[in-house]
C-alpha cells in the first residue's frame, strides 16, 4: 500500500528528532538530527537552512538527500527519498518556518540567535518503512 | 461481484462527501451560533467570556486565552482566559515573544505542535555552539504547553489582539482547527473594535455632558476675563493718550520759552544800555559838566531804548497770551465758543519753533468769521497731531513744502481740511493708518499713536468724522468733519 506524505504529518513535528543523511561528491556521507521536516504539499517538503555546515556543503554538491523519520504514535520509522529543488528565503513556506523558530527562539532567550537562512524545498521521491527494507 | 465493485465504491465517496457536508454544516452553525453571541453584547468580559467558554464547550479548547494590544503598541495584555484555575489576567507578552508575540508582529495566524521537542532541540543546538543558556522567559499560559494555535485579531489591518488556544498534548490540533478558530478570531476582533469604539463613545457623550452642563458657567467667566481685559485695555490707551498729550504740552512749553526770550533779551538789553546812560548822565550833571549836547544825547538814547523795550515787552505779552489759551485748552477739556481760523493761526503759532527749522510754509484760508462751540484743547491738539506727523513722515530735513489748512462751512458742520505735499503714503499702509500703534518709524521715535489719538479725538470727542487721501510723490489730505455746534 503507498504511503502518502500526510500521513506522516505527526514524524515531522520533531517528537522524536529526524535524521538528515547527505552525501559529498566525492561520497563521504554525512548524518545528522533535524528538528522538524515541514509539509509542503502531496509531494513536497522543506527543510530549514540555519547553519553553513557540511550538510549544506554536501547538498550543494549532491542533490540527493535522504530523511529518516520517526512516527511518535507507532514507532515506525520512514525512509524519505528527496531530491533539492530550490532555497527559498521568502513567501508563505519561508514565512511559516521563520515564526516558527522566532517563537521557539524567543521563548528560550535566544532571539536573534537563531536565524532562518532559507527554506530548502525537497520533491519526494519516495517513502519507504524501514520494515520494507530487506 | 466485480460488477459490484464499481457501486461500491461509490457509495463510499457519496457517503464521505455526506459525512463531510453534515461536518461543514454543523461547523458553520456553531459559528454562527458563536459570532451571534459575541456580536449580541457591547461588553469587552462578556465578549471574552462567551466566546471562550463556547470553544471548549463545542470544540473541546481548554485552555484559551484573549491577549488585546495595549495602546503602547508594543505589548499584549491577558483580558480573559479559560482553562487556568487560578492563573488569571493581567500578564503582558511583548511583540515577537513566544508564538503570541511572534503572531502579533507579523499578524499571521501560527499553529505549532511539539513545542516541549522544538525548544530541547533548541537548547541542544545551542550547546553544541558552545554559546551561554540563555534564561527562558516567562509566559503566559500552560508551562508544559505542547501544542498551540494563535490567531492575530485584525480590524482591516489593524491589529486588536491575539487569540490563542493551546494544550499539554503534542499534536492536538489540526489544519481545520485553523481555519474555526481564525473565522472566530476575526469575528472576535471586529466585536472587541466594535466594544472599543461603543465604550469610546460612552466616554466621549460623558465627556460632551460636563462640558455642556458646565458650557453656560464657563462662557460667563470668560467674558468677564474678557471684559476685564478690556477695561485694562482702554485704561492703557488712557493713559497712553494722555502721556502723548502731556508731550505736546511739554513742547509747546519750550517753544514758549524760546519764542519769548528773543523780545526779553532785547527788552533787558536796552533797559540795561538805558541804566548805563543813565548813571552817566546822572555823574555828568553832579559834576556840574553838563552841557546842552549831553542832554540831547541822552534824550535820543532814552526815547530809542525805552521804544525798543516797550516794542519787545508788548511782543512778549502778546506770545504769551496765544500761548496762555492754547496751553490752558490743551490741558484742560473745556468747552467754549472761539473763531476758528484766528485759533488755528494762534496754534500755528505755538507750532513756530518746530516750522522754523524747516523749509516748510503755512498757509490758512477761509471765512474768518467762522466760530466753533467746541473743545480747543482737542483741536489744538488734532492740529499739533497732525502738523507732527507731516514733519516727521512726509518730508526730509531740508525739503521744501507747504502746509495748507482750508476752513468751510457746510449744513452746520464744519470742514476742516488739512493737506501736506509730502511724498505721500503708500496704498498698502493707507488703510491702517488709524490702527494704534501703526508706525513706519518704528525705532526712530514713532509711537504709531499721533493718528490713532486724532482719529480718537475727531470721532469721540468732537462726534465728528476723519478721512485721509493720498498719492505717493505728490502728498497727503486729511478732511475732518465735525458739527459746528
Amino acid at each position: 500500500m503507498e504511503i502518502k506524505l500526510e500521513d506522516l504529518h505527526p514524524a515531522f513535528q520533531g517528537v522524536i528528532p529526524s535524521e538528515i543523511i547527505t552525501c559529498s561528491a566525492d561520497g563521504e556521507p554525512n548524518a545528522t538530527a533535524i528538528s522538524q521536516v515541514y509539509y509542503v504539499d502531496s509531494h513536497h517538503v522543506a527543510l530549514s537552512f540555519q547553519f553553513f555546515g557540511k550538510t549544506n556543503r554536501n547538498i550543494e554538491e549532491n542533490p540527493q538527500v535522504a530523511v529518516m523519520v520517526i512516527h511518535p504514535e507507532t514507532g515506525v520509522s520512514y525512509h524519505l527519498d528527496l531530491r533539492f529543488v530550490r532555497r527559498e528565503t521568502e513567501g508563505d513556506t519561508f514565512d511559516e518556518m521563520d515564526m516558527q523558530l522566532m517563537a521557539i527562539a524567543s521563548m528560550t532567550g535566544m532571539e536573534g540567535v537563531f536565524k532562518l537562512r532559507g527554506a530548502d524545498i525537497y520533491e519526494v521521491k519516495a517513502i519507504t518503512k524501514i520494515d520494507d527494507w530487506d | 461481484m466485480s460488477t459490484d465493485e464499481p457501486t461500491l465504491k461509490q457509495d463510499k465517496i457519496i457517503n464521505d462527501l455526506q459525512a463531510e457536508l453534515s461536518r461543514k454544516n454543523k461547523e458553520i452553525e456553531i459559528v454562527l451560533k458563536i459570532s451571534s453571541e459575541i456580536n449580541s453584547t457591547m461588553d469587552m468580559d462578556e465578549i471574552a467570556s462567551a466566546l471562550l467558554t463556547s470553544m471548549d464547550e463545542i470544540f473541546g479548547f481548554e485552555h484559551s486565552m484573549i491577549l488585546l494590544l495595549e495602546e503602547s503598541g508594543d505589548t499584549l495584555r491577558v483580558v480573559a482566559t479559560h482553562g487556568y484555575g487560578e492563573q488569571g489576567t493581567g500578564s503582558t507578552v511583548r511583540m515577537g515573544q513566544g508564538v503570541i508575540g511572534v503572531v502579533a508582529q507579523k499578524k499571521r495566524m501560527m499553529r505549532m505542535s511539539a513545542i516541549g521537542a522544538q525548544r530541547m532541540y533548541m537548547q541542544r543546538a545551542m550547546a553544541n555552539t558552545n554559546q551561554a543558556q540563555a534564561e527562558e522567559i516567562p509566559l503566559p499560559g500552560l508551562p508544559n504547553s505542547q501544542s498551540q494555535v494563535a490567531v492575530p485579531m485584525l480590524n482591516k489591518d489593524d491589529l486588536v489582539g491575539v487569540f490563542m488556544v493551546e494544550s499539554p498534548k503534542v499534536h492536538f490540533f489540526d489544519k481545520k482547527d485553523e481555519v474555526l478558530v481564525s473565522i472566530l478570531a476575526n469575528q472576535a476582533a471586529i466585536a472587541f473594535y466594535n466594544a472599543r469604539l461603543n465604550q469610546d463613545l460612552v466616554t466621549a457623550n460623558a465627556s460632551l455632558q460636563e462640558y455642556s452642563d458646565t458650557l453656560e458657567q464657563k462662557v460667563e467667566v470668560r467674558t468677564r476675563e474678557l471684559s476685564k481685559t478690556l477695561d485694562d485695555l482702554r485704561a492703557t490707551q488712557n493713559q497712553l493718550v494722555e502721556a502723548e498729550k502731556m508731550a505736546a504740552l511739554g513742547g509747546l512749553v519750550a517753544g514758549v520759552a524760546h519764542e519769548i526770550n528773543t523780545p526779553v533779551g532785547i527788552g533787558v538789553t536796552a533797559a540795561s544800555l538805558l541804566e548805563d546812560k543813565t548813571v552817566a548822565f546822572q555823574k555828568t550833571y553832579k559834576d556840574g559838566q553838563m552841557k546842552r549836547s549831553d542832554l540831547e544825547k541822552y534824550l535820543d538814547t532814552a526815547s530809542q531804548s525805552s521804544n525798543m523795550i516797550l516794542k519787545n515787552l508788548s511782543r512778549a505779552a502778546e506770545l504769551i497770551q496765544s500761548f496762555k489759551q492754547v496751553a490752558v485748552d490743551q490741558s484742560t477739556e473745556e468747552r467754549r465758543s472761539f473763531p476758528v481760523k484766528s485759533y488755528l493761526e494762534e496754534i500755528l503759532l505755538s507750532l513756530r519753533p518746530k516750522l522754523k527749522r524747516t523749509q516748510l510754509t503755512t498757509k490758512i484760508s477761509g471765512d474768518d468769521s467762522l466760530t466753533l462751540d467746541s473743545y480747543p484743547g482737542v483741536l489744538s491738539q488734532i492740529v499739533t497731531n497732525l502738523v507732527m506727523n507731516s514733519l516727521v513722515h512726509a518730508y526730509e530735513p531740508d525739503d521744501a513744502g507747504q502746509l495748507t489748512f482750508d476752513l468751510k462751512q457746510e449744513a452746520g458742520r464744519l470742514i476742516f481740511e488739512y493737506a501736506d505735499d509730502g511724498r505721500g503714503i503708500p496704498k498698502k499702509d493707507l488703510s491702517k493708518i488709524f490702527d494704534p500703534f501703526f508706525t513706519t518709524k518704528r525705532g526712530q521715535g514713532g509711537s504709531g499713536l499721533g493718528l490713532h489719538i486724532i482719529y480718537n479725538l475727531v470721532t469721540q470727542k468732537l462726534n465728528g468724522t476723519i478721512r485721509c487721501e493720498s498719492e505717493v510723490g505728490v502728498g497727503t489730505r486729511f478732511t475732518i468733519e465735525i458739527p459746528v455746534s
